[in-house]
């Protein structure tokens, strides 16, 4: 085939020599990893905040004349023991939200790091763009069509072939998770199962498995939806009660979320990656500042959502990580409808045991006029593939990031975290097996 | 067909890229107020989303059964046969089936156009859809309702608020449209025409999430996709360029003179026409893009009759020389620049191989076989692009009749064939359910939120979720329905005059997929008749124990999901 060496091919012949996750989907099981690998790292839960979270009313830059200059309505008053609208010191120049006050205990035992003015290089500020950009781990170039997560299972050293090895909470699966290595896209724990009589679902199931057997792709996914519903069904036998007095937000699908990944972490499953969604964060309008709009809800949500997780896990906090982002933050300056617009360099907040917290990462590029980036949005000065890069390497144990981010090379660790010590001992594939339990009749 | 490195690639796009994700965030989107890229657009490379050639190899399982002749091709050129459909074609004849289909300006659709009564926004102009159905005050939404979470919140459960009681805002022009095309996928006489108009819609793709295309689809729907699915590619080449709705989605609206954006120009090429190796370079994006300046629409709001029609405003077009795939376009152009490219598009080779491929991979393989794709491309450049005869190549050739089991059904042909092959009776009010189920099986209809539109190969569609979810809408159709939709299994049972479990087995089997099992399959479907203390007999226990298990099966097996 003819082959000019246009731009857009350079690229992608970069990409094809980088190698191995250029597999063809149809070879959905290829093993990278020695057999009977056990994964070595942590479990990573990675939480999306859709729409563009406002990094700068979440941290407030409290020491930034230019910040209240340019937020007459919506700014975080600066600190102030006695005013609890105020935002919560944390090192003297940025300060919590006051509706993210669950984070401080988290921060205090220094399980909990914050990254400022973070986010992707790519200028879009399109949603779409920004997020798939994100996703892919691939900011700008969008020919490579697998998701970061889905790179990091196909290079890690490891065989578990659980089906919640990779779970995305949703009916759908987040584009992060895109690749040749199944994973489980989970709405809910307790609704995956099949529908009906009782007396018959068990004999309708028995003859599904019976007629999925085969060793095409199809019949394959077809036995990974089977196990997935018994070992959930043997989960769900009891009702599920939070840890250490957790209390998941009410009436919130992103609480029930990570209350499910909890569950699914404790039942020892061989979960090794959880993304979990939370939406709601293109606060154009009705924003509001400490309280009363928008954002004050969701920060609470979030924050009280991550508190009971972190609470939840307990002592098995020191073998997880969580990660948030969002694709960009919004404008520095507020719009006329108490709300802010797209803009860019946003917050990424970093938990878990092996988090050195308790400090904001990140250069701090400023916010007067000469410093802001593009139309008026906080610039970005630590690129999301490092933050996320570093956890890869020291949390998840794998050291292959030319391949899980292609193209960049140019590595800036923020040392935000500490490097694995112990490996962790998953379940092999014989106890999975034995997990399988009967539907109830 | 030996992959190149490059087609391996692109590929892999398309198959990896479960158009899942995409639709999740398409679903919470809604609530999203899109603005234009930055103000400085980098040109951008979304190309390897779908146009790859070759995305998968089915290699259908060996223990696949080949259909009749009739029952395999209306399983391909229809949503699914009826009860009695193939036995009525194979006495009319095949091919004069197919020339029937071919017409769909002759078959009497009454039944369906009275259906469609119920839905009074897919005949409105633009302008009568932003009057109509105007866009809800912030202060009419509901406040303090749990954040939407993508994927997270389970379908939508239209049912719980009927119709009547609905704020009439755009939301409802989308269920409408929606709702409305699955109907007619079930119930519409000419349903090749419809396999078509599903066809075109997503080659020419458009999300309704994206501002005033919840209400311009319609139109575009209406006036592009359905006025010209069997015409000439020209036409409807044309029409979709100077759709509103197009204009709106591909940002066209906004190309002006000195600032072209060149969203339009680069997918009207990669996507629509020339596809991604079809022999244009970065200049040629830009000089289309140039020529496209001033295609825009009239504002929505406060042009009464006018109000979002497409206009050409000729203050805001580049009348500069431009060059377009080597041809002179000449200074002091006006709307004619466009219809120049167009000219130059439609009539390039580039654009009558991926016509056929892409029509080819629709209707005969995932893996398209060359030979037949080259034909296809003939008879385009044969017919000036005559779609009706392209489709005739294809359902006259032998490769389409040798390709059964060589593609999977797509949710909407899984969901539409069960309630065809079920005969299920839904009155247009009960219809709200359908639009969820099809959104839960992974296919919100015009909820692709990128211009490739959903992918139409195998490795796209089965995932875990997916599966689940097409098990257990088998389950619920085999047990009567639920709300909305009723099936009845036991008439056809009963007139059966089964004498046996494998009697009642080989029934069904052929009611719904039209072709045998294998042995081994058929046996374990007999096995779960079996399989517990009722006995074989057809009265009222053994009908409701085992029957909707029986009839679910089939549905969820593997055998059904290939077609």
């Amino acid at each position: 085939m003819e082959f000019t060496m246009s731009r857009r091919n350079l690229l992608k012949s970069g990409i094809i020599a980088l190698g191995s996750f250029a597999w063809p989907a149809w070879m959905p099981r290829v093993a990278f990893a020695a057999k009977d690998e056990q994964p070595k790292g942590d479990t990573l839960v990675c939480i999306f905040q859709r729409g563009g979270m406002d990094g700068l009313n979440a941290v407030v830059p409290h020491g930034e004349k230019a910040y209240y200059a340019a937020r007459d309505q919506l700014a975080i008053p600066q600190p102030k023991v006695s005013d609890a609208k105020a935002a919560i010191d944390l090192d003297g120049f940025f300060g919590l939200h006051p509706n993210l006050r669950p984070f401080k205990e988290i921060y205090d035992a220094k399980q909990l790091a914050i990254v400022q003015a973070a986010g992707s290089p790519d200028p879009s500020h399109s949603h779409f763009d920004a997020m798939d950009f994100m996703e892919r781990g691939t900011p700008g170039e969008k020919a490579i069509p697998t998701g970061w997560l889905a790179r990091h299972m196909q290079t890690a050293a490891s065989s578990n072939k659980s089906p919640f090895r990779a779970i995305g909470m949703g009916a759908m699966l987040q584009a992060s998770l895109r690749g040749p290595v199944p994973a489980t896209a989970l709405a809910s724990i307790a609704q995956f199962h099949l529908n009906g009589n009782t007396q018959e679902i068990a004999k309708f199931q028995q003859s599904l498995a019976a007629l999925y057997q085969g060793d095409n792709f199809l019949d394959q996914e077809g036995t990974q939806t089977l196990d997935a519903i018994n070992m959930l069904a043997k989960v769900t036998q009891q009702k599920y009660e939070p840890a250490n007095g957790a209390k998941y937000p009410d009436n919130s699908n992103f609480g029930k979320a990570l209350m499910a990944v909890a569950q699914l972490i404790k039942s020892e499953l061989g979960v090794e990656i959880a993304c979990v969604d939370i939406g709601g964060w293109d606060t154009h309008a009705g924003e509001g500042g400490a309280d009363g709009g928008e954002l004050p809800r969701l920060l609470q949500e979030f924050a009280q959502g991550i508190h009971a997780f972190y609470s939840d896990m307990g002592d098995r906090m020191q073998r997880v990580t969580l990660v948030s982002m969002s694709e960009f933050g919004r404008r520095l300056l507020e719009n006329n409808s108490h709300g802010t617009d797209h803009g860019h360099g946003n917050v990424m907040f970093v938990m878990g045991g092996g988090i050195q917290g308790g400090k904001v990462y990140g250069d701090w590029p400023g916010l007067e006029k000469n410093q802001l980036y593009g139309p008026g949005d906080l610039n970005v000065t630590t690129d999301f593939r490092d933050v996320l890069g570093e956890i890869v390497k020291n949390r998840l144990g794998n050291p292959n990031l030319s391949q899980i981010f292609p193209g960049y090379t140019n590595f800036k660790f923020r040392n935000l975290t500490t490097p694995l010590v112990a490996e962790r001992v998953l379940p092999t594939l014989k106890e999975l097996a034995n997990v399988r339990v009967p539907m109830p009749a | 067909m030996p992959l190149t490195r490059r087609q391996f690639l692109i590929g892999a796009a398309a198959t990896a890229g479960t158009g899942a994700a995409a639709v999740a965030a398409a679903e919470w989107m809604k609530g999203l107020d899109e603005q234009p890229a930055s103000a400085t657009p980098m040109p951008r490379d979304n190309t390897s989303y779908s146009t790859g050639p070759v995305t998968w190899t089915p290699t259908p399982p060996a223990n696949i059964q080949p259909p009749s002749e009739v029952a395999f091709a209306l399983t391909r050129m229809t949503f699914g046969p009826k009860p009695g459909d193939v036995e009525r074609v194979a006495q009319l004849g095949l091919d004069n089936y197919i020339e029937q289909q071919l017409h769909p300006e002759n078959i009497d659709d009454s039944a369906m156009d009275k259906m469609l009564e119920a839905f009074p926004s897919l005949k409105m102009s633009i302008a009568e859809l932003y009057e109509n159905y105007p866009q809800p005050k912030p202060q009419d939404k509901p406040k303090n309702q749990p954040t939407p979470v993508p994927g997270a919140t389970p379908a939508p459960k239209p049912t719980e608020v009927p119709k009547a009681m609905r704020p009439k805002g755009p939301q409802e022009v989308i269920y409408e449209l929606q709702t409305s095309t699955l109907l007619r996928a079930i119930y519409s006489e000419r349903q090749l025409y419809e396999l078509m108009v599903d066809f075109w819609s997503n080659h020419f793709n458009i999300y309704v999430g994206k501002e005033g295309d919840k209400w311009m689809k319609t139109v575009d729907d209406r006036e592009v996709i359905r006025k010209h699915a069997l015409g000439k590619f020209k036409d409807l080449l044309t029409a979709s360029a100077k759709s509103p709705a197009m204009l709106e989605y591909l940002d066209n609206r906004v190309s002006v003179k000195g600032k072209p954006n060149e969203n339009y120009a680069r997918e009207i090429m990669e996507l629509h026409t020339l596809s991604v190796d079809g022999g244009y370079t970065y200049p040629d994006i830009q000089n289309v893009a140039r020529a496209f300046t001033g295609w825009t629409i009239v504002p929505p709001r406060g042009f009464a009759g006018q109000a979002g029609e497409y206009v050409f405003n000729a203050k805001q077009h580049d009348t500069d020389a431009k060059i377009v795939l080597g041809v002179q376009i000449p200074a002091g152009g006006s709307e004619s620049d466009g219809m120049k490219v167009i000219d130059l598009l439609a009539n390039h080779p580039s654009t009558a191989k991926f016509i056929a491929l892409k029509l080819v991979r629709r209707f005969v393989s995932d893996t398209p076989p060359q030979a037949l794709v080259d034909r296809v491309a003939q008879t385009y450049q044969k017919t000036g692009g005559d779609i009706r005869e392209m489709l005739r190549t294809i359902l006259k050739s032998d490769e389409f009749k040798k390709s059964y089991g060589q593609k999977v059904r797509r949710p909407i042909e899984y969901f539409a064939g069960m309630l065809r092959a079920l005969d299920v009776k839904i009155g247009p009010n009960d219809a709200d359910i359908l639009r969820g189920v099809i959104a839960q099986l992974g296919q919100p209809l015009f909820q692709w939120p990128t211009p490739d539109g959903y992918p139409d190969v195998y490795g796209a569609w089965i995932n875990t979720n997916g599966l689940l979810s097409r098990w257990n809408v088998a389950l619920n159709l085999a047990q009567a329905g639920g709300k909305g939709i009723q099936a009845d299994v036991k008439t056809p049972t009963l007139q059966s005059n089964a004498k046996s479990a494998a009697d009642l087995t080989d029934f069904w089997v052929n009611h719904l997929l039209h072709r045998a099992m294998s042995n081994e399959n058929r046996d374990k479907l007999v096995a779960y008749l079996n399989n517990g203390n009722i006995p074989f007999a057809l009265n009222d226990q053994f009908l409701r124990a085992k029957l909707p298990g029986l009839v679910a099966l089939v549905m969820a097996s593997p055998d059904y999901q290939y077609r």
